[in-house]
């Protein structure tokens, strides 16, 4: 829907689009015929300029032609063979015609025979005469085609001007003449001024020859690649074309020449041509603007005017329907006008007429209402009363009167307030304009008041509620009623349904009619599934026919009975129940069905299976039983009451018989002493335990173990007794003792064959230390060599350059040619050479003798006393070209300065075990790491020394092993899994001391080594001597 | 809408590139053709969408080989806020420019010309060439080897000191290396007016066994010819500078013989050099010379340098940073101070063609 406007906005608008839609339509063919028609024009402009231009050009070309045609005709005639003449023939016409800036005669080969020049010029002659200008194309074409041709352009080696060549072939000569242009290019300048058109001179190479700008043509500028500059030089007609040159969009016309091969261009910027398109636009854009003018002025005037009228009848309309009947018509010229006053007051006068019928129907209706006995009333849509009947006394306990303009709302129950609002509101939602309802109303009193409500809601066209008419009816008797007899009803529900036993009414038909919550947990059936249904449902298959007859034969009946029933619940699990029933007599003594209640007794039934289960399974133990056992009864066992089939089979069939029974009989006994004992024993303390006794078996006599107890069985005191037989165990033990009397001879073998396998694995082991010491001594020295390698070349170099020198000097010397300079120069490369050679075998010299302690020591095992933190340093020292070709390094943190009495060479085999150690293992495969040497004083005759480093530590599953010999995680890598354990056997056996692996927070691994500050003596040292 | 009454376009400004070359005078062919190759490569880029979205716009200015008409051109040219000059292509024009570059801190991209002194110093002036020294000792080279001379007459052109004097000098001292001997140096004027019969003479007086021509080409063309007209068998040598195509128009047979260095491979089949011989003729109607091919890698040399210019970075450094540029022929390699190494081939004249030697 839109928006609505007013009458003033909407004339207005129209009269403004009046206004302003021609004048767009106007602008918009303009636009489209106008341009394309004055770009017509604006070309045709210029067709006429260029087409009067190459008129003069070709005229003034032809001209030259023509001039040099005629003295070619001339020198023909003559034989001017080096006739001095000649030259002055042809000086004269390029100075008489200023057409021509110089005039050549070539002979067959195309050579300068004659150049005449201007006056001026005359002393390039000897530079022009005998030039060979064979190799200009234009002048072999000439020759070959026998007809005059032109040149392209080129800058006269004469002049120094833009020219053209023409060549005439003549007889035994070709005549040339050039012909400076640099005129053309000032009437194209002259032309630019006077029309601004800008017209230029293109070759059939496409550069420019002539151009407003004289400069632009000597540069020789190429517009070969424009579309009409290409198009007339082929076609040879006249070709328009829009351009874009250097960077301006232009109109452009080219059109060939006649006499030379050349396209002359005309153009002109669009910019230009478009000017008065311009001019013609913003006319336009007033027209436009004025007319807005207009329409704001004129136009407003005229919209308010007939607004103004509108309003006026609107207002006298709204008097007719507020009921006013006089009316005051403006006076109008305009017939329509009038016309619509003249039926307003009609409309008006029948309003009138139809308003006093209504008034009457009114009131008798209203009397018709006041004589009702229920409740009246009219609300408005905000629920205020409008009209109340007298009924409000009886229900609000108010006047008619005092309810008007009450709220309907406010007399309505507060607990029935909200749902009735609700209702409303639902009913008015999906448009319902009758429906009925029951709520209380509370009167003024304060008494409750039960009234069903009958509504009519009257909606307007729009359907927006206008008013409502309700009828109440008082029901408060009817509803107390109803209330009491449900309480009640409610009651005996809640005594059937709370039953704990299962309460089931049946009809006649023995379909269920009542099935309270104990018949829901008994048989798993819910109330409402089992409303209806047979009593067979419930009933197991083999009892159907059973309980069939049972039911036919209670309704017959007059007492109740007890049956005991199978039946089965939902799941189908079969149940045992007590079923208590009786028929239902009604009022009048009539059979209307039955009830039955209903106990479940299966759990009970299923305890009572169990015990009987457990005793049986009880009974059977007991007989399975492999030791032999048997019950007794009385003081003495008189009476036997069971034993099992062990026993039987250990003491014969008759079982009776096998304690003896009687005081004369032994039964089992073989001695009388033994019964007695063990009869002693279980009647005072009721337990006896491992009691050995000779008893009479049926295999004969044997040593059996007896076991007993006092138990009490339905109140009679017995006795539990069990006879082991021992014999076998017996055996046992003496097998026993024969094993244990061989077992030191056995293992006094075993021992021996260790021994020697352990002796053999020493001898192994031992080589092996020896050639993993050997590897390492080769490894260090390759390295030892490398290092040593370049100080010793520096040194070579610098002895041999000296020993040149030197020979040099000689010689000069002896030739007596040596000079002050050149002494000094060899004293200052002598001392040079010197400095490096003693640095060099410096260096090279500490690298062999730290070399040679290292290696004194770790093959010596001399005790010597040595300084702790200077043996390190040179042990590192002589690692270094080793460790040197990796990317880890090797610092030291030593703390010491303590001169200790040991062994050097153990401790350096030891430190560089550990170093290699970290190096490969704990550092292999990283792109950086770092070992530290750290040691310290620990105690005042004990050194700590650390070698840790950042690597991947030391797994902990391998932790333990580590020191062993042999083990390795390099197997097959090279690792012969014995450099840490000769680590081991050094510090603990030649030193004195401890190694192990240390646990830090830190990743890495550090080794400890704690070694006393003097090392124990061993048999075979030497006398210690100080470092 | 023709009305145009709102026709602002949203096209962003060009990039303005300037030239300075000898366009008109004696020596011009080598500007027009050093002009034509700076615009076949402007126009090239622009099809291709310019640079970083900008169109390039190449202003043209004659120097007309006039110190003054150079250095007002250059004023002209930075008031119009170019990014660099292309140029100049003569060394007396070098020499005056060079320090208004340095100056205003404005690239100058040389041609056709790298004077000594000016290719041996850290400013803003780039060459893409090698120094004068370098051809003045291939020439050397190229005149013992094949024009079989030890002996030998050298007239240079007065008017170009800046670079014949030194080169002169250069390849002088370069024969006197390598045994031979330069028995005369004449300088001579770049005149229509010069007798150039005088000058001939005055080579040929000392006899030697060849003359070298360090001149352009029309002076090398009438020169060439009044040796010729002297001494028929005389070998006659000229530098890279006169090997323009006009030297043959000009010098006919007098020129048939002559070995001329070229800074251009005329019978490459490198396929890039062939592209760009079919679009210059396309463009031009003439096959490139090697001021053209020189002009044309100048202006491919800038058009990459912009295209790699990070924000706030001199030219200058960017061509530097990159140090290496494809060439039409060969890579164009600068040296710290903004010299390219060239090649140079030796040729000699045959049938009016510049015909390989090597």
């Amino acid at each position: 829907m839109t928006q609505p406007r007013s009458l003033l906005s909407q004339l207005f608008f129209q009269i403004l689009m009046v206004g302003l839609i021609p004048l767009l339509l106007v602008s918009g063919v303009a636009a489209l015929l106008v341009g394309p028609a004055l770009k017509e024009m604006v070309s045709a402009q210029q067709h006429n300029v260029v087409t009067a231009i190459s008129g003069k050009v070709d005229a003034y070309l032809s001209d030259a032609a023509r001039d040099l045609e005629m003295l070619g005709t001339l020198i023909q005639s003559r034989d001017y063979k080096a006739d001095p003449l000649l030259t002055r023939t042809l000086d004269i016409h390029a100075t008489q015609r200023s057409l021509y800036e110089a005039v050549y005669l070539l002979d067959a080969n195309g050579m300068v025979a004659a150049a005449g020049l201007p006056q001026a010029r005359h002393e390039q002659r000897a530079n022009l005469v005998g030039m060979d200008l064979s190799a200009n194309n234009f002048v072999r074409v000439a020759r070959e085609y026998n007809r005059p041709v032109w040149s392209d352009t080129f800058l006269s080696i004469t002049s120094g001007q833009l020219s053209v060549a023409l060549a005439i072939p003549l007889k035994n000569y070709t005549l040339v003449g050039e012909v400076g242009i640099e005129t053309l290019s000032e009437l194209l300048s002259e032309i630019r001024r006077e029309s601004g058109l800008e017209v230029m001179a293109v070759d059939s190479k496409g550069h420019i020859v002539a151009h407003p700008d004289v400069d632009q043509a000597i540069q020789k500028l190429n517009l070969g690649h424009l579309e009409p500059v290409q198009t007339a030089a082929e076609e040879g007609s006249a070709v328009t074309a829009d351009i874009t040159l250097n960077g301006n969009e232009r109109l452009a016309i080219a059109t060939p020449l006649h006499s030379i091969n050349w396209v002359l261009m005309a153009s002109q910027p669009l910019e230009l041509i478009n000017q008065p398109l311009r001019l013609a636009a913003w006319i336009m854009l007033a027209g436009i603007g004025i007319s807005m003018l207009f329409a704001l002025t004129i136009g407003a005037q005229v919209a308010r005017r007939l607004a103004w009228r509108i309003r006026t009848y609107s207002q006298h309309a709204r008097d007719i329907a507020a009921g006013r009947r006089e009316h005051r018509w403006p006076v109008s010229k305009v017939t329509e006008f009038r016309e619509l006053a003249a039926n307003l007051q009609r409309m008006s006068d029948q309003l009138y007429r139809h308003e006093q019928q209504v008034q009457a129907s009114e009131r008798s209706y209203r009397e018709l209402i006041e004589d009702v006995e229920d409740l009246v009333v009219r609300v408005d849509p905000e629920g205020r009363f409008t009209f109340v009947n007298h009924a409000s006394r009886h229900i609000f306990g108010l006047e008619p009167g005092q309810c008007l303009g009450l709220s309907a709302f406010d007399f309505i129950h507060p607990g029935d307030r909200e749902s009735t609002e609700q209702a409303f509101n639902n009913w008015l939602h999906f448009g319902k304009t009758h429906f009925s309802f029951e709520n209380r109303i509370m009167r003024r009193d304060g008494e409750v008041c039960h009234v069903s409500w009958s509504i009519r809601v009257h909606q307007n066209g729009d359907e927006e509620v206008v008013d409502m008419v309700a009828i109440g009816r008082d029901i408060t008797h009817q509803v107390k009623a109803q209330e009491a007899l449900k309480e009640r009803e409610k009651r005996y529900r809640a005594l059937v349904q709370q039953s704990p036993l299962a309460i089931i009414e049946w009809n006649l038909d023995f379909e269920v009619a009542e099935w309270n919550r104990a018949a829901e947990r008994i048989f798993g059936y819910g109330r409402e599934e089992m409303l209806g249904q047979s009593a067979e449902v419930l009933a197991a298959p083999e009892q159907r026919t059973e309980q069939k007859t049972a039911w036919q034969q209670l309704l017959a009946s007059t007492g109740g009975t007890r049956q005991e029933w199978v039946n089965l619940n939902q799941d189908g699990v079969s149940l045992t129940c007590v079923w208590y029933s009786r028929p239902l007599i009604d009022e009048d003594l009539q059979v209307s069905g039955a009830i039955s209640l209903v106990e479940d007794i299966t759990e009970h039934k299923a305890v009572e299976q169990k015990l009987a289960a457990s005793e049986a399974q009880f009974s059977t133990l007991f007989h399975a039983s492999p030791v032999p056992m048997t019950v007794v009864r009385g003081a003495r066992g008189e009476s036997l009451l069971d034993c099992n089939s062990a026993w039987e089979k250990m003491f014969g069939a008759d079982a009776r018989l096998a304690l003896g029974p009687a005081e004369n009989t032994a039964g089992i006994w073989i001695g009388s002493a033994d019964r007695e004992a063990v009869w002693q024993a279980l009647t005072t303390q009721g337990t006896l335990e491992g009691f050995e006794a000779e008893l009479q078996s049926r295999r004969g006599a044997c040593r059996c173990e007896i076991s007993g107890r006092r138990i009490e069985m339905g109140g009679d005191v017995c006795y539990l007794i069990t006879a082991v037989d021992l014999s076998e165990q017996l055996r046992q033990k003496a097998q026993i003792k024969h094993l244990n009397a061989t077992l030191e001879e056995r293992v006094k073998k075993r021992t021996q064959e260790l021994e020697e396998t352990l002796a053999r694995l020493r001898h192994t082991q031992a080589e092996l230390i020896q050639s993993e010491k050997l590897a390492a001594l080769g490894g260090m020295v390759a390295g030892i060599a490398h290092e040593l390698n370049t100080p010793i070349g520096n040194g070579m170099m610098a002895a041999t350059t000296l020993a040149d020198e030197t020979s040099r000097l000689v010689e000069q010397f002896q030739a007596q040619q040596l000079k002050r300079s050149t002494l000094e120069h060899y004293v200052e490369d002598a001392q040079t050479s010197s400095d490096i050679l003693v640095r060099n075998l410096v260096k090279a010299s500490d690298l062999i003798s730290s070399f040679k302690q290292v290696a004194a020591d770790q093959t010596s095992q001399q005790r010597r006393h040595f300084n702790l933190d200077a043996l390190i340093e040179e042990i590192i020292t002589t690692l270094r070209p080793q460790l040197k070709r990796t990317p880890y390094k090797v610092v030291t943190d030593l703390h010491t300065d303590l001169i200790m009495d040991s062994y050097p060479g153990p401790l350096g085999q030891a430190l560089t075990n550990l170093i290699s150690n970290a190096h490969t293992h704990g550092l292999e495969g990283r792109d950086q790491g770092v070992i530290t040497v750290t040691t310290r004083q620990s105690a005042p005759d004990r050194v700590e020394i650390d070698v840790s480093d950042d690597g991947r530590g030391v797994p902990a599953e391998h932790r333990e092993r580590l020191f062993d010999p042999f083990f390795t995680t390099r197997m097959g890598r090279g690792g012969s899994g014995l450099g840490l354990h000769i680590v081991h056997n050094l510090v603990t056996q030649v030193m004195g001391g401890q190694v192990e692996l240390v646990n830090r927070p830190v990743p890495g691994a550090t080794f400890r080594l704690q070694i006393p500050v003097t090392a124990p003596q061993h048999p075979g040292d030497s006398d210690t001597t100080a470092p | 809408m023709q009305l145009g009454l709102v026709a602002s376009c949203a096209q962003p400004e060009p990039v303005q590139l300037g030239f300075i070359g000898e366009l008109s005078g004696r020596g011009a062919d080598m500007g027009l053709e050093a002009r034509n190759g700076a615009v076949l490569a402007v126009e090239e880029q622009n099809q291709t969408g310019g640079v970083d979205g900008r169109s390039l716009n190449l202003l043209i200015e004659d120097d007309g080989r006039h110190p003054e008409t150079a250095r007002q051109a250059f004023n002209r040219l930075r008031s119009k806020g170019v990014v660099a000059i292309l140029g100049p292509t003569s060394s007396a024009i070098a020499r005056v420019l060079v320090p208004q570059a340095n100056e205003t801190a404005l690239l100058l991209m040389g041609i056709t010309v790298a004077p000594n002194e000016l290719t041996e110093a850290d400013d803003y002036f780039f060459s893409a060439l090698s120094s004068t020294k370098i051809y003045a000792r291939r020439n050397a080279q190229y005149v013992l080897q094949h024009l079989n001379a030890r002996r030998l007459s050298i007239a240079y052109d007065r008017g170009e000191q800046a670079f014949t004097r030194s080169w002169t000098e250069d390849f002088s001292r370069h024969i006197a290396d390598q045994g031979g001997e330069v028995l005369t140096t004449v300088p001579f004027d770049s005149s229509n007016a010069t007798g150039f019969s005088n000058v001939a003479r005055q080579l040929l007086t000392p006899r030697p066994d060849g003359v070298v021509l360090v001149a352009k080409s029309v002076d090398t063309a009438l020169l060439a010819k009044s040796l010729r007209t002297l001494n028929p068998d005389i070998p006659i040598s000229t530098t890279e500078w006169g090997g323009t195509e006009r030297l043959i128009k000009l010098g006919g047979r007098y020129v048939e013989g002559m070995l001329v260095a070229q800074l251009l491979q005329r019978d490459s089949s490198a396929p890039y050099f062939l592209a760009f011989q079919e679009a210059y003729r396309e463009r031009f109607g003439d096959l490139p010379g090697f001021a053209a091919t020189t002009g044309y890698n100048a202006t491919r040399v800038l058009i990459e340098g912009l295209k790699a210019r990070r924000s706030g970075e001199h030219l200058k450094d960017t061509l530097l940073r990159i140090g290496t540029f494809r060439g039409l022929q060969a890579p164009l390699a600068f040296d710290r101070f903004g010299n390219a190494t060239t090649k140079s081939y030796p040729t000699l004249v045959r049938q009016g063609r510049f015909v390989p030697l090597e």
